[in-house]
């Protein structure tokens, strides 16, 4: 039963004891919490402006002026990887953001009225995970152009069918129980049931999958930057990580560890994150 | 007793010749066979028979609740000179709740375990009554839960389900029921799960509310105690079929049809009152459908009950039984 669930929903007292409950949830969150930081007062941390070029400066070691160095024209990486905990976290956020809703909307229709609409989604569902999702991405990046909302609404477009799977599976269950059939023997519409009854205790097994789509939408980025495929104007992980290919062979070592180090603590406290949520709202499943 | 229907007039609502099927792979098989049943204003109609005997499908087939599986084959069900089952969805989501309601087995898993009772109360008043405010509603939460003999109603809004008892969560079952006067209450055992002293004040409150609200209640039950002390008018049905209908007094005094007189008698077994007899055991016949259904469990069965079907005959003082013995 998803006890947790609306303590989770209802305040701020209550998300803290939530927090409180698990150890490892907190540490995640502590750890998010300094990136979330991070990324909103970017402008007051970073010493440099992260784009800013200086080619007498070119790939200068970590010194008290270059936090973490320079990369070959000069870029300071130091402010480039500040700020891009700013351009991580947006595509985390939104690119979920984007898969979340698609992933509920086709879960619900999918698992509530079942039959031919099912059907249909659940092909599309197989076909999606069928292809290759990382190449699909490179190729549908190539094909629309390497702009930030792109890349962040194509990587949100192909994330949605794995969520999909758990809401519909959970839906599925919720439509059969008995206080379903309780709210319809009081006169609630099926828009009633699906958006009142089942979605709310839909939730709690797809809010951890949903923050592991976050990690994963963090990594596409930064995979994606990394094979050059990035927003030049935008300041990634995975594009310094592009510049490293190069850098590193004129002993640049900064230019790779530092990125390398932000991108693995923050894709480490989403999980323990979405690990911890699932300890918490689903406490059955506990190992 | 017998005259609870003739001082009310008209039946409330009027069940006619209801035939509801269940596929089951390949198989069709008929839970309810061709039921009639009538109920009046402010009456009590008990629904008694073995488990299988398709009173819960009765129930759930006259507001259109059956799962996918079951289809309505045959049959009216006449509620203020509407068919229901001829009613859209749409139609029959304001007579659900609102004229005709229904309370389960085991409220607890018949509540949204992540809502606060207070919420799908005012939600459910809501639903009904657009045109009222929150705050009208919630004095209308309150105001229920008071009337099913909730202790501080106003705490009570905002507990969860799975912080009452079975008991409390079956008066709030009962209060969203009522929320908005519903003129039937269809009740599905709503005492089973409940342990017995929360069964007696359940059941004080229900006989209570049909008094203050002249309120119907529909009855689904195999707990002939239950029946004894609520109901007015008793159905009782075997294998889909109703065998005998009877006014509860003379039901009890009098069982005409050889399974009542079983069903009487393991409840004298089962309290101890006849030591020296066994509960008979049940044996499932659901393929039968020539001749009486009852004849292989029947101490009394003729030739003829193999081969003709009994049909429902009227005896004096309005008791009707279906059963070859009396035709």
């Amino acid at each position: 039963m998803p006890v947790e669930l609306y303590a989770l929903s209802s305040n701020f007292k209550t998300v803290l004891g939530v927090l409180r409950s698990d150890k490892n949830l907190l540490a995640g969150a502590l750890m998010l919490l300094v990136f979330v930081l991070v990324a909103v007062f970017a402008n007051l941390i970073a010493t440099y402006h992260p784009l800013q070029t200086g080619l007498t400066r070119g790939l200068h070691p970590p010194s008290r002026g270059f936090l973490m160095g320079t990369d070959q024209i000069g870029r300071d990486v130091f402010s480039w990887v500040i700020y891009g905990t700013r351009t991580a976290l947006v595509v985390g956020v939104t690119a979920t953001a984007i898969s979340f809703v698609i992933a509920l909307a086709v879960g619900l229709v999918s698992g509530y009225f079942g039959g031919k609409a099912d059907l249909v989604l659940m092909r599309i569902v197989d076909i999606l995970l069928s292809i290759p999702q990382f190449i699909f991405m490179i190729v549908m990046v190539m094909l629309y152009g390497s702009t930030f909302t792109n890349i962040v609404l194509i990587i949100g477009l192909l994330s949605w069918p794995t969520l999909a799977r758990i809401v519909r599976a959970e839906v599925l269950s919720l439509r059969e129980r008995e206080f379903v059939l309780a709210a319809r023997a009081l006169g609630a519409s099926s828009r009633d049931l699906i958006l009142k009854e089942i979605l709310p205790n839909a939730l709690p097994p797809v809010i951890p999958a949903a923050a592991l789509t976050a990690s994963n939408a963090i990594l596409a980025e930064a995979a994606l930057s990394f094979l050059g495929l990035g927003d030049p104007r935008v300041p990634s992980w995975g594009t310094m990580l592009w510049i490293a290919r190069q850098a590193i062979f004129a002993g640049g070592w900064w230019t790779l560890v530092f990125p390398s180090i932000f991108i693995v603590l923050v894709i480490l406290s989403i999980n323990i994150i979405a690990d911890g949520l699932n300890n918490v709202l689903n406490p059955r499943e506990r190992t | 007793m017998n005259d609870s229907r003739r001082e009310n007039g008209d039946p409330v609502l009027s069940i006619r010749d209801l035939v509801v099927s269940y596929r089951v792979g390949r198989r069709r098989i008929v839970a309810v066979d061709g039921v009639s049943i009538d109920v009046y204003r402010n009456e009590c109609v008990a629904i008694v028979g073995e488990s299988g005997s398709g009173k819960s499908t009765l129930s759930l087939a006259i507001m259109r609740l059956l799962p996918p599986s079951a289809a309505i084959e045959r049959g009216v069900v006449l509620f203020k000179g509407r068919n229901l089952l001829e009613l859209s969805e749409k139609e029959l989501q304001k007579i659900r709740g609102r004229e005709i309601s229904m309370v389960f087995q085991d409220p607890t898993s018949y509540l949204n375990p992540v809502y606060k009772i207070g919420d799908q109360l005012v939600e459910t008043i809501l639903t009904h009554n657009s045109d009222m405010s929150g705050n009208e509603a919630r004095a209308r939460a309150i105001e229920l839960l008071k009337s099913v003999g909730i202790p501080s109603p106003e705490r009570a809004l905002t507990y969860y389900p799975h912080q009452l008892s079975g008991g409390m969560n079956q008066r709030v079952s009962i209060a969203l029921a009522l929320a908005t006067n519903p003129s039937i209450l269809i009740a599905d055992e709503p005492t089973s799960a409940l342990d017995l002293t929360i069964q007696a004040q359940i059941l004080r409150l229900l006989k209570d509310l049909m008094r203050r609200l002249s309120l119907s209640i529909i009855l689904i039950t195999h707990d002939l105690g239950l029946v004894a002390y609520l109901a007015d008018r008793v159905y009782v049905m075997y294998s889909g079929k109703v065998m005998e209908e009877d006014a509860v007094g003379s039901m009890f005094s009098n069982p005409k049809h050889p399974y009542t007189q079983l069903l009487l008698n393991s409840v004298r077994i089962i309290y101890g009152l006849d030591t020296s007899a066994r509960v008979e055991r049940t044996e499932g016949h659901l393929t039968d459908t020539k001749g009486c259904r009852f004849r292989h469990r029947c101490p009394y069965a003729l030739s003829r009950c193999e081969s003709q079907e009994p049909p429902l005959v009227p005896l004096n003082s309005g008791k009707v039984v279906r059963c070859w013995l009396y035709g």
